[in-house]
């Protein structure tokens, strides 16, 4: 595996990840989720002045670090084969969090669970995109 | 990828995932995580309110998702399973719990910390088993 695609399609995921998880969960579904989260669960949620950043930036450059990883062990090099994996992988990894999470937590319901795995996997869809055409950059140039 | 190797690999991790977790988080883990919960009450559900079937296909999509991931790899061997499940399960508990404790009280940070640690030691674990199995068809061919 190139150390060095692997750091930087990674870094490149997790700005993109960071921008659409601003975009789609901070924005367009913020009130959706609001709607369909138990009391205990917005309890539970901090407000925005008592986010902790440093972690939501942390984890947004492993998500893309993720992705990278498995797009350059999968050998994908263009944006259709990346946006497929990552797609997959995706929609998996929400579907698994979701689940767990219904089942150990009274945070929310099943139609917020539904449309957070949509949402996930269209994002990962697009994060995987832009890595894997970053990825296949240096091959088309050779 | 072949379709059949990927499908029984997300079984057999699934079972694996179910079986480690029950022993880990359900047992070794329980008084410690109980112990260092965020300052949120009323989030976790009591047993007798817990979701079996989420819980179950939780693991299961686990397992999938594992096993997705080490046929794209061409994985085929317990080692490499164990070394890519090791990376996959860092990263994706890591990930996920950055997210969490970010945004939400639901735990401190000790907690964080050793849940990403039991998380990566068991995806490596279940990762060398899934290797394994998709090993067994190309020593006996």
């Amino acid at each position: 595996m190139n150390t060095n695609k692997f750091f930087v399609g990674g870094i490149i995921g997790g700005v993109t990840n960071f921008l659409l998880g601003w975009l789609v969960w901070g924005m367009l579904l913020m009130n959706f989720m609001k709607e369909h989260t138990s009391e205990v669960g917005k309890a539970a949620m901090r407000s925005d002045e008592n986010m902790i950043w440093w972690a939501l930036i942390v984890a947004n450059l492993l998500l893309g670090f993720l992705l990278s990883y498995i797009l350059n062990k999968s050998g994908a090099t263009s944006a259709g084969a990346g946006a497929s994996t990552a797609a997959v992988v995706g929609l998996l990894m929400s579907a698994t969090i979701n689940c767990f999470n219904y089942a150990f937590m009274d945070m929310g319901d099943t139609t917020a669970m539904a449309v957070d795995i949509a949402a996930s996997t269209v994002v990962s869809a697009i994060v995987g995109g832009v890595i894997g055409w970053y990825l296949g950059m240096g091959k088309k140039a050779a | 990828m072949n379709t059949n190797k990927f499908l029984v690999g997300g079984i057999i991790g699934g079972i694996a995932y179910f079986l480690l977790g029950w022993l880990v988080y359900g047992m070794l883990l329980m008084d410690f995580m109980t112990n260092n919960a965020g300052t949120a009450t009323g989030v976790m559900k009591t047993e007798s309110e817990m979701v079996w079937w989420a819980l179950i296909v939780g693991n299961l999509l686990s397992g999938l998702a594992l096993s997705y991931v080490l046929n794209k790899a061409g994985v085929s061997g317990a080692a490499a399973g164990a070394s890519v499940g090791a990376v996959f399960g860092l990263l994706v508990c890591a990930a996920f719990d950055f997210t969490m404790f970010g945004t939400s009280n639901i735990y401190t940070m000790n907690a964080m910390l050793v849940d990403i640690a039991a998380s990566t030691v068991m995806t490596a674990v279940v990762g060398g088993i899934v290797g394994w199995y998709l090993g067994m068809g190309k020593k006996a061919s």
